[in-house]
Formats: structure tokens, sequence, C-alpha cells
């Protein structure tokens, strides 16, 4: 099953370079996304069940915790081939549409393998590659219209996250160094679960140095502060469904990669040290976000920034550890990768409808476009993190945790940080929904596929703030076990003491 | 049927409303009577499970299981909720009723389907906040309240106005949100649960430090929701802008509902503190009361003047609770249950009153389609069952006997006055002084209420649309009279509630001994605190006096056998009266902007125009005359943090200039700053 | 992992020293073409590393890397490179920000940096690494991320982004002997495909902003 999750993709994706039908592109694309969904599905309950699954020799090995990320990313991209067959129609020149829809689909399938191989592989270096790969195509993909701006945001992203992946290899190659000169059958091997295995025995001052060449590398393209700087131009110039993908998947997979070795330097060095690297990430991140949130025109920049806010929430999350505040971070990581796809969704809708990108320019949109407005007022909320919506459940998850663990000021901070994007946001979005519309704004959805991806996302945004299903809670316990590299504490115990 | 079926029962009806809001949406006349037939049935069964449990005494809980596994779905119904659920049912019943007329306005132009999916929301999450036994279900209902009245207040979204107001409303409540939230992961570190049962049993050891932040984050964060000042200025934004049976649920409900969430959390999870607590409520109360007031007077629009009137009605409830906590900071029980029952109950009578002025409002702009005072007047005559309703209010608000504002306010000067008698040192006069504050807020509000009244209602119409204005439907003059009737009833036999009340008080401060209040058991015609001999009225006494005195009145005048005589109101000569003759609100609160000229922050503009003619430019033609009035807080205070948070954001963006030169030397920068961290 | 006292590690260490050698002289470079020649002389030296690691330790695989990193890094970038600065530049000049002066101080103070993180920082000593490699690829990595801040066009960050690289595969096949042979031929693809790519990107910024100076691609801010 998991040589067929590598497979389709790559598959749709040249038979989309080669057929110069764009309906059929789309389609096939469509398939082959719900294809992989439906594996990912299957892979995902068999591996709750009991046994991490594994292919290739360990290359391709999935635990609990890389299977959680593998639904999320192809969550999203079935929800996101949906969109696109709505929104890159209208978004694009309709002289030369088919040639274009081909080679639109063929690099989102790559890049959606690459995604997908990135969270599956159990060898750290086949990770370093597919994140390395990933920043190629999807530098492709942010530069895909080709003009002014779309080119020299593909090149800051390209140049900016290839410095950061440079770091990350160097990283990768200390932390093989030092697994290197654990006196054991398993040197030759970059496998992480089998380094995680004697990680003890690293020596910590190298692991040290290899976890900051790591955090830094695959922080860049985790988007954290001060390295986010491709952020902002490279999600609010690529293609809408794209910059969806780039900011609810390619960033968490980078967050996912670090993950990987936070669990095996939290094993040799001391837990408090990375926590306060991770910490000290997460709220640079969210700070200087706020700011730019609070005073941005363009509607995508906005959302990208807001990117940025919550990966810091959710660096912080995981720096404030204990269960509850991993269980939330990854909680959050879902919450986002939803919220922030329906937010880039309803965007898109937006600025085909109002031609700008300009927020200022955009008003009464729940006249002009019903449903397009009321999701992007449920999703501005949920965004801004308030209940009932999944968001504010994870916040205040890694909020409770920050104050049991003792982070007052730097939960305060995020306290306060979040109330200034709130009206960063609130202000904005509500600016665009209500008021009445310009002149020459025609009325009516853009299409129905734009319509039914947002509804996809609304769905599970609205239950999961009220209701964590038993199975993903099952998922999130058994991540969090990996996380904090605890065998058995289930969480329910855990809770139970709290409540 | 039990407390736990009604409980049920209760919420199902309300999301059965908000469902049939939801599928009915398309035919607005089915919609709208269905969804608030479920919302009446609701509030019955509110008033009969609050009633239960107010008469019984018997507290209930229920537990939803576990849905999110670090949040407990706990609910806890004691007194003090069933009180405030009490409140909730009242209006409820009211405004469901009176919505069926009102949302006739709105067939076909706007979605009825929303209005009245929001209004039973609305209800079901303010249900649930006071209901809730543990802190995050306590915060989830929390900002949904805010956040589904956020969307009824920006209702007539296309209106700039509606949408400003709406969003300062929601950001003040968010940052309120943020103080409780602070506040309850301060106490949940503590005590190492959510749930306000093990905060109360843990508060006891609070380091001292640590409690008194507590109580000054809960002030704040309930403080802004019930529009304390200076944190209120989102209410007379909000409140008005909202459909009118909204602005009743939002003013006579939703304040009261952040007035528990303090009492809960201050007085009975935190179990009261020191001195200082009850002090600074009372400052803030007293302040609130007439500023609150000031700002009413001079306010033309009908709405905004009843919300400043809200704000003023929050201090004097605060200066009930205020004075309790003084009290029973020292150990008074006595005087401490005194002072908070007429918080209480003055919570009770100014849902009451507030909601019933802000329906009949709602009828004047139902059939007038004008808010500003300046465009009304004659509408007795149109609309005499609304008038009649309005007048109550009005009367009820200003505190005259015979109706319920009289009685939760007399109390709160006898709670207020025993101060001095029972405290030593400074707050001996100190509460003494908040009472004096306090009367002159009530001389204030009965000036507001004459304004209100007399402009809008008595002497002739000053515009279209107050000439063609015409009664309201059945309906919504049956939601009024309810609450009218009630008025009157709180007013003459508040010994039947006074009781129960006096329950949930000891409740709240933990009184051991329970402090009977004379005349509900021992003598029916007398209502005094504590001492029958030290101060007391009647209210039956009073309303009998004042029922002979005007029926003698009238027997003396002989108006009975008289024949009404029909004319012409006599003019002094002028052939006509016209409207324009007329005395305007502007003029009437004239008096009170030059006497408090420094409170007002008054900019005043008077334009004389001359004559055309070039021969007599000395000769004024035409005079007019503008003043506006500055909001100080405003001003002082939010203007300077907006800008001062705004002038940080922008010297922020120097970090992303564009150049990805720089963007690598912070790669840079930073590798080598955690490279040596890492030592 | 090499034995200490064998010719194939002095070899190595002064091989390694080599390469940092030719990357200050990057830094001094003033012409692109002679920055372009100096990085497949670096190559080179890369390769002749992996040669005597190759032998050095039986790692026989790394001989494919001798190979591999003759055909990409030697020849085939450097090539594709020329081309690129013979097609686009009308400017042959490199474009610092800084004067050649101040970005000797700089690389030497890079390289006293990187020396000092591993005495310090690592507290690694002989035993451990070899004398020189684990410090000269860090000072290789970070001068050449110096290269990239302080030169405009997007070629000079190109090769500033390839002597990264450089740096990198230094560590990587003194200190593991090479990491497992799939991993290898991985990375190498990907910088290849990096570099067509940037190549690709580069013709197009020449077409739509008329010139490959990034300083001048600054319209994104905020």
């Amino acid at each position: 099953m998991l040589k067929c999750l590598l497979a389709i993709p790559l598959v749709t994706g040249c038979l989309c370079l080669f057929i110069k039908k764009g309906r059929v592109a789309e389609l096939l694309n469509l398939l082959g996304a719900s294809l992989c969904f439906t594996i990912s599905i299957l892979v995902l309950t068999d591996i709750t069940k009991g046994q991490p699954r594994c292919d290739f020799d360990g290359l391709i090995y999935v635990d609990a915790l890389g299977g959680f990320f593998l639904f999320l990313t192809l969550l999203l991209s079935l929800a996101i081939s949906i969109y696109s067959i709505g929104y890159m129609r209208q978004s694009l020149n309709k002289a030369d549409l088919d040639r274009y829809l081909g080679r639109y689909y063929f690099y989102l399938n790559l890049f959606i393998l690459t995604m997908i191989l990135a969270v599956t592989t159990g060898n750290l270096g086949i990770l370093w590659i597919s994140i390395e790969a990933t920043t190629l195509i999807s530098t492709c993909l942010v530069g895909f219209y080709n003009e002014r701006t779309s080119l020299e945001a593909a090149w800051k992203y390209l140049i900016i996250c290839a410095v950061g992946i440079t770091f990350a290899l160097f990283g990768t190659t200390l932390f093989y160094y030092a697994s290197l000169n654990i006196p054991f059958e398993l040197r030759n091997t970059l496998n992480w679960y089998e380094i995680t295995r004697f990680a003890d025995r690293l020596d910590p001052g190298l692991t040290k140095v290899a976890f900051i060449f790591i955090l830094i590398g695959y922080g860049t393209k985790a988007g954290f502060a001060p390295m986010h700087t491709w952020l902002p131009d490279a999600h609010s110039q690529a293609p809408t469904p794209v910059s969806a993908l780039l900011s609810g998947v390619l960033l968490k997979c980078a967050l996912y990669g670090i993950l990987r070795f936070y669990i095996i330097a939290g094993k040799c060095l001391d837990a408090a040290y990375l926590n306060n690297l991770l910490l000290t990430f997460g709220i640079a991140s969210l700070v200087i976000a706020t700011f730019f949130i609070l005073i941005q025109k363009d509607l995508k920049r906005l959302l990208a920034y807001s990117s940025l806010e919550h990966m810091g929430i959710i660096a912080a999350g995981i720096g404030f550890g204990g269960l509850l505040g991993v269980y939330g971070a990854l909680f959050h990581v879902l919450n986002h990768a939803l919220v922030k796809s329906l937010m880039f969704f309803v965007s898109g809708n937006l600025s085909i409808r109002y031609h700008t990108k300009n927020m200022e320019n955009i008003k009464g949109a729940v006249e002009t476009m019903p449903l397009t407005g009321t999701a992007l007022l449920l999703g501005s909320f949920a965004l801004a993190g308030v209940p009932p919506f999944n968001i504010f459940m994870s916040e205040i998850a890694i909020l409770t945790a920050g104050f049991s663990s003792g982070n007052i000021l730097a939960s305060c901070i995020i306290l306060v940080s979040l109330v200034i994007v709130f009206a960063g946001i609130v202000k904005h979005s509500t600016a665009m929904a209500f008021n009445s519309p310009p002149s020459g704004v025609g009325r009516g959805e853009i299409d129905g596929w734009t319509v039914l991806a947002c509804s996809i996302l609304l769905v599970p945004i609205v239950i999961l703030g009220i209701y964590i299903p038993n199975f993903l809670d099952n998922i999130f316990n058994q991540s969090v076990c990996i996380i904090t590299g605890e065998e058995t504490a289930w969480m329910k115990e855990g809770f139970s003491s709290m409540k | 049927m039990g407390s736990k079926e009604s409980f049920i029962l209760m919420n199902l009806l309300l999301l059965l409303g908000t469902f049939s809001g939801l599928i009915l949406r398309g035919s607005p006349r089915i919609c709208s009577y269905v969804s608030s037939a479920f919302t009446a049935l609701a509030a019955v069964c509110g008033l009969f499970l609050s009633g239960n449990i107010l008469s019984t005494g018997k507290a209930f809980s229920f537990n939803l299981p576990g849905l999110i596994p670090w949040v407990d779905f706990a609910f806890f119904l004691d007194n003090v909720a069933a009180f405030f659920l009490l409140i909730i049912s009242l209006l409820t019943l009211a405004i469901s009723i009176y919505s069926i007329g009102y949302n006739e306005e709105h067939y076909h132009k706007r979605d009825v389907g929303l209005l009245c999916i929001g209004i039973n929301l609305f209800i079901l999450s303010m249900i649930g906040v006071v209901t809730a036994n543990s802190a995050m279900i306590f915060l989830i209902f929390w900002e949904t309240m805010t956040l589904v009245s956020y969307f009824l207040v920006v209702y007539e979204y296309e209106k700039e106005e509606s949408v400003s107001a709406g969003f300062i409303y929601i950001l003040m409540a968010h940052a309120g949100t943020a103080f409780i939230l602070t506040a309850f992961l301060l106490l949940y570190r503590h005590s190492g649960s959510l749930d306000f049962t093990a905060f109360r049993t843990s508060a006891g050891d609070l380091p001292g430090g640590l409690k008194d932040l507590l109580f000054v984050f809960f002030f704040i964060g309930f403080g802004i929701k019930a529009g304390i000042v200076p944190l209120h200025i989102w209410l007379p934004k909000a409140h008005p802008a909202a459909p009118s049976n909204v602005s009743a649920l939002m003013s006579g409900v939703m304040i009261k509902v952040a007035v528990y969430g303090l009492i809960r959390m201050v007085m009975d999870v935190l179990g009261g503190g020191s001195m200082w607590w009850g002090g600074v409520i009372l400052v803030v109360a007293s302040v609130s009361a007439v500023f609150g007031i000031l700002y009413a007077l001079v306010e033309n629009d009908i709405k905004k003047l009843l919300a400043y009137s809200s704000i003023e009605n929050i201090g004097i409830i605060l200066m009930g609770v205020g004075a309790s906590m003084v009290f029973s900071s020292v150990g008074l029980h006595g005087p401490a249950l005194i002072a908070l029952t007429a918080g209480l109950l003055h919570a009770l009578n100014h849902a009451l009153f507030k909601g019933l002025l802000f329906l009949s409002a709602g009828s004047v702009v139902y059939s007038s389609h004008a808010r500003n005072i300046e465009e009304l007047g004659g509408l007795i005559k149109k609309m005499p069952w609304t008038a009649l309703f309005f007048l109550t209010g009005a009367v009820s608000i200003c505190g005259l006997p015979p109706f319920n504002g009289f009685v939760s306010e007399w109390f709160t000067f006898q709670g207020l006055l025993m101060g001095f008698g029972a405290l030593e040192g400074g707050s001996k006069v100190f509460l003494p002084m908040v009472a004096i504050v306090l009367c002159l807020s009530s001389a204030l509000a009965a000036a507001c209420f004459v304004k209100a009244f007399g402009i809008t209602f008595l002497a002739m119409p000053r515009s279209e649309h107050a000439r063609h204005a015409l009664e309201v439907p059945l309906f919504m003059r049956l939601g009024m009279g309810i609450l009218a009737v009630l008025c009157l009833l709180l007013g003459v036999l508040p010994q039947y509630i006074l009781g129960p009340i006096g329950n949930v008080a000891s409740t709240l401060i933990h009184a051991e001994v329970y402090v009977g209040i004379n005349g509900v058991s021992s003598d029916l015609f007398t209502l005094a605190p504590l001492k029958l001999n030290l101060s007391s009225f009647s209210p039956q006494g009073v309303f009998l006096l004042l029922l002979t005195l005007m029926g003698g009145l009238l027997l003396i005048l002989g108006i009975p056998y008289k024949k009404t005589v029909l004319g012409e109101t006599w003019g002094c000569g002028i052939p006509a009266l016209l409207p324009k003759m007329e005395y305007t609100a502007t003029a009437f609160s004239k008096p009170f902007m030059i006497i408090f000229r420094d409170i007002y922050d008054i900019t005043e503009d008077v334009e004389k125009i001359a004559s055309p003619t070039p021969l007599q430019p000395h000769f004024v033609r035409i005079t007019r005359y503008r003043a506006s009035v500055g909001h100080i807080f405003d001003r002082y205070f939010y203007e300077l943090i907006l800008q001062a948070v705004m002038a940080v954001s922008s010297r922020m963006q120097v970090i992303q200039t564009g150049s990805m030169h720089l963007y690598l030397l912070y790669i840079f920068v930073t590798l080598i700053v955690l490279l040596f961290w890492a030592r | 992992m090499l034995e200490n006292s064998s010719i194939g590690v002095y070899a190595i260490d002064r091989l390694a020293l080599g390469m940092l050698g030719a990357v200050i002289i990057m830094v001094l470079c003033n012409r692109l073409a002679a920055l372009v020649y100096v990085y497949a002389f670096q190559s080179l030296l890369l390769a002749a590393i992996a040669f005597f690691a190759s032998s050095g330790l039986h790692a026989h695989h790394l001989i494919w890397m001798v190979y591999l990193i003759i055909i990409v890094k030697v020849l085939g970038i450097p090539y594709m490179l020329l081309r690129l600065i013979d097609t686009l530049t009308i400017k042959r000049e490199v474009e610092p920000y800084v004067k050649w002066p101040i970005s000797l101080l700089a690389a030497s103070g890079l390289v006293i940096l990187a020396y000092y993180i591993q005495r310090d920082i690592l507290e690694l000593h002989e035993g451990v690494v070899f004398n020189h490699c684990l410090s000269t690829s860090l000072a290789v990595i970070l001068i050449g991320l110096f290269l990239m801040i302080t030169r405009k066009k997007a070629i000079t960050q190109m090769v500033g982004l390839l002597t990264m690289e450089n740096g990198v595969f230094l560590g990587a096949i003194v200190l593991t002997s090479g990491m497992p042979m799939v991993i290898e031929l991985g990375m190498s693809f990907d910088v290849l495909v990096g570099i067509l790519i940037m190549g690709v990107f580069t013709f197009r910024i020449k077409e739509t902003f008329a010139s490959i100076d990034t300083s001048k691609l600054n319209s994104l801010r905020g």
C-alpha cells in the first residue's frame, strides 16, 4: 500500500503532463488524490492498531506520527485538488489553458509526492532529499504565473530555503557522525527508528550543534522567524491552491523533520534545552507575525503571516512540553492546516471576483458571494481562535500546558499576541465580508467546485471545536508518546487527573 | 418533571429553535413563528427550572460524556445560577413573544432565519455560561455568547456604523476573555484542575498576591462585558446597532451574565478577599453610575440613551456588590447580605425595565423608522400602548414607587448607609459617600428619562416619520406588557422574591447563618433591612397610598363627572402651533452640558448666516447650533493605545524590506547566536 | 573511520585546508568567471579528498563519489555557469556590497569562529575529529553564506550556495566517510536539479527585470 502511495502521484502527474486535455487532467488528479487519501486512511487505521508499517528495506517507515502527517497531507491535497478544478481555470490565461493546466497538475502531483515521501520515509537522508525536493518543485509552482512579483518570490524562496536546507544537510551529517560513534551494528544507516533506539549514547556536544543546524535548516522551511522572510512572498505569489498547500502542509512537513530530530536529540540532551530553543523560535515567530498582521493590506500576505503566527504557536506548544502541550501542538497542526486552507480558498474566490488582493477594495462579500462570505467569516473567526471552532481548543490546550509548565511569561506573551492578531484578522475580514460591495462587482459564486472545497473543510473545523473523534484521539495519543518518548503514557489517564 | 429533564428540554428547545430557523429560512413568517415559539417554550422551561431550584434550594449537576479529552462538559445549577437563569428566562419569554411581531419588519428584506438562529444561540450560550461548572466550558460558552451577539450586532451588515461598532465590541470582549482565561489558567496551575469546585477548594490557600491579581483580572475581564467605565466604550455603540429585541437581550441580560461571572468568581470561587477589592468595585461603580447617566442625558439617539443608562445601572448593581464585599471582608455578614441582595435585586429589576425600555424603543423605531428623538414627538397619541409601557419602564428606572426600581435602589441605599454604623475608619465615610453618588445618579436619571419620554411621546410630531407612526402589532404589545406588569408586581410585592434572593446572596458570601430579611416572613406589609425600627417602608402601603391619593384627587377635581371639551392649545395669539416651537432634546440637556462642561469635552459650533441681500449684512437670518459630546476615555486612553500599537507595527515593517541579502543575513546571525547559546 | 596515522589522513587534512584557501580566494575574486573557475578548483580538491578517503578507509563506494563530483561539480556546473555568464551578463564584475579588505577580514573572522566552535563549543579534539576537517567544512559553509549575503548578482548567489554545499560534502566525506550510496546519489541529484532550476529562473529574471542583480528584487515588502 505504501508503494501505491508513492506511485499514484507519480503516475498521475506524468499522465497530466502528457494528456493535453485540461478537463481530463483535472479529473485524473482528483481521482488520484481521492485514491491516495483512501489509502492513507487504511494505512492509518492499520498503524494505530499496533505495529508501524515499513517497506523498501526500511527506507519507508510509517509510525503513528508519520501516519498523522501523511493523513494531513493527503486530506489537504484532496481538498486542494477539488479546489484547483474550480480555481485554476478562472485564474489562468484562457488561450493556452490545457497546456498550463497539464503542467500545473504535473508539478502539483510531484509536490505532493515529495511531501508524502518526506513524512513516510524512515531515513534521515531521504527525509532531507525529499524536503529539498519539495523546495525545488514548489519553486516552479510559486513562479507559475511568471510575472515580476512571482519570479521575485520564487527566487527568494528558492535561495533562502536552499541555504536553510544546506544547514539541515550539515546537521544531518553531524547526526550521522554522532551515530557512528556508537559501537554497534547500526553503522552506515541513517534510519531514524534505529538511531532513536540508541540515541542516549550520542555525543551530547555534537548532538547539540547538530540540532541547532537542523533547527535553523528545517526551521527556515517551517517558517520560524527570523528565517521566515520567504514565506509571505511565496505564499502570496503562488497560485492560491498551492498557497494553501504550502501553508497547510509544507510547513508542517518541515516541522515533521524537526520533530524527528527532536525525538532523537531529546534522548541524549536535556529536554529543557531543546524546549527552550523551540519556545524561543515560537515566540519570535508569533510576535513578529502579530505586528505584520495588524497593518497588512494584501489578503494573501495576511494569511501567510498568520501561518507564521500559527507555526509559532505550534513550536511553543512543543516547547512547553508535557502531554497536553504536545497533544495541543499536533492538534493545532491539523486545525491550522484545515482553517488556513479554507481561508486561502476563500481568498482565491474573493480575488477572482474582485480582481484584487488588496483588502481595502474587497467589501460586502456576504452579499456578492453568500457562501464564500460566510466561509470567510467563520474561517477568520476560527483562525482568530474563537470557540466553538477547532483552533480555540488547541490553543487552549497549548496555553494550559504553558501555564502548568511554569512558562507564565511566554504564555502571557502568546495571549497578548493572540488578542492583537484577533484584532487584525477580524478587522480585515469583517470589513471584507460586510459593508456594501463596490459597484461593478458581479454577483454569485465562481464555481461549484470551489464552494464544495470550502464546505468540505468547514465541516471538520466546526466539529473539531467541540468533539475529537476517537480515532483522531488515538493517533494523537500515540504520536505524543512517540514525541515525548514515553512508552505507555496513555493520555486518558493524564487528562483524568486534570479534570 | 425533574430539574435534569427540564434542563435538557430547555436546551433542546433552544436547539430546535435554532434548527427551525435554519431550515425554514425560506419562508420568513413561518420561520419567525415557529422559532420564536420554541424560544418561548424554552423560556417557560427555564422559568420552571429556576423556580424549582430557587424555591427548594436543591442544586443539581449534569455532565456530558467526554467529547474532548481535556475538557469536562460539566454543568451545575445552584441557586445563584438559577437566579440568573430566572433573569434570562423572564426576558427570553417576553422577547420571544415580542419578536414574532417585530420580525415582520424584516420579512423579505433581510434574512429573518438568521435573526432567529442568532437569538436562540445567544440565549443558549448565556444559559451555558451561568450553568457551566468548568473553566473551559465556561469559556466556550462565554466566547460563543460574544460571537453570536457580535453577529446580531452586525445584523444590518451593510451599514458601516454597525460593522465598526461590532468590531469594537468583539475586540473589547475578546480582550476581556483573555483576562478571564489568564485568571483561569493561573487558578488551574494552582489547583491542577479546571473545575470550579476544585478552584473553590484550592482558593483558600492561594498566596495573597496571586489572589489579588486574580481579582483584578476577573474584574477587568468581566467588567469589560458588564460595561463598567472606562471599559464601556463598546456598549453604547454595540447595543443600539443590534435589532431592538437583541438590544433588549444584550442590555437586559448579557451584562447581567457578566455580573454573574464576576460574583461567581470573586465572591464564590475566590471566597472574597481584602477590603480594597470591595473599595475598588465601589469606586468603579460610582464612576460608572455618574458617567453613564451623564452621557445618557445628552444623548439624542433613543437606543444609545438607553445603552448609556445601562452603564449607570451596572454601576448601581456593582455598588451593592462592592458594599457587600467590603462588609464581608470584615465579617459583617448581615450588612453584606443586605447589600448583595440589593445588588442582585437591582440586576433582576434592571433586566426587566431595561428590557421593557428597549422593547418599547424598538417599537418606536419599528413604527417611525427614526432613532433620533428630535425627529419624534407626539407619539402618545399614535401609539398609546407603547407610550404607556415606555412610561412604566421610565418610572421604574428612575426609582420611583410603586415600581420595582425604587425597591432595589432603596435597598442599595440602606446597604451603603449601614456602612456608617458598622464600619471603622475611612470606610465609615466612604460608603455613605457612594450613597451620595447614587443619589446624584438617580436624580440625573430622572432628568434623563423625563427628556426621553417627554421629547419622544409628548407634544407634536416633529417629522413625517413621527406623523405617520402607527401602534405596533399585538405580539409586540404583549411582550412589552409582560415586562411592564412584572415591573409593577416586583415593585408592589417584592417580598416574594426577596427571600430566594436572600438565599442566593447567602450562598455567595458563604454566610454560615442565614440572616433573614425582616418582613419576608414576619410582616407582610413592611420591608426593612435587619431592624424594623431603623428604617423601613411598606411597598404595599405606598402603592395603596398612591392609589388612594390618585383616586381622591380625581374625585376632588371631579374629573369623572366632567364632560371633556376639546379645543386648540392656546398659543399666545399665534394662529397655529408648529412643531418647531417645541422644546428640543438638545435644549433640554443644555443646562446639564453647561454644568458638567468639563466632563463632556464639548465641541460647539454656532453658525450665523446673514441675510443674502447685500444691504443687510448684519441681520442674521439663520442661526445653527451644533454641539457634539466627546468621550474623554476614547480620546485619552484608547486612542493612545491604538496609536502606540500602530506605530510599533509600522516600525516593525523594516524587517521585511524586500532585500534578500538582508534575509540571508538574518539566517546567518541566528545561526551564530544559537551556536554561542549552545555553549 | 580513518586511522589517524595514515598518509591519507595527512593528505585529506591538507586538501581540506586547500579548500579553505580556495574559498578565501573566492572572497577576493572580482570577476564572475574567475569565481566559477575557483569553484571548479575547489570541487576538484573535494574530489581528491573523496579519493583519499575511499582508499584510506576501504570505503569503496566513495570512489563513485569522486566520479560524481568530477562530472557534476568540476565540469557540469561550472560549464553551465560560464554559459550563463556568457549569455546573460553585460557587466562581468561581482558587484559586492562590501569591499574586498572588509570581506577578507570577515572571512578570516569566520574561520576563527569555525575553529572556536569546534574547540570550545563542541569540545572535540584530536582523536575524535581530524585536526581541521570539521572546522574547515564549517568555515567553508559560513564563508559561502557570507558570499551570498554580500554579493548582488544571482550567479554569485548560486556559487555561494554551491560553495556551502561543498563545505557540507567535505564534512560528510571526511567525518562519516560518506553517507549511504542511495542518499549520496539522491543528494547529488537534488543539487543538480536545484542548480538547473536556478539557472532557468536566472534566465527568466533576466528576461523580466533586464538584469540579474538580485538587489533589484525588492518589490515585495511588509
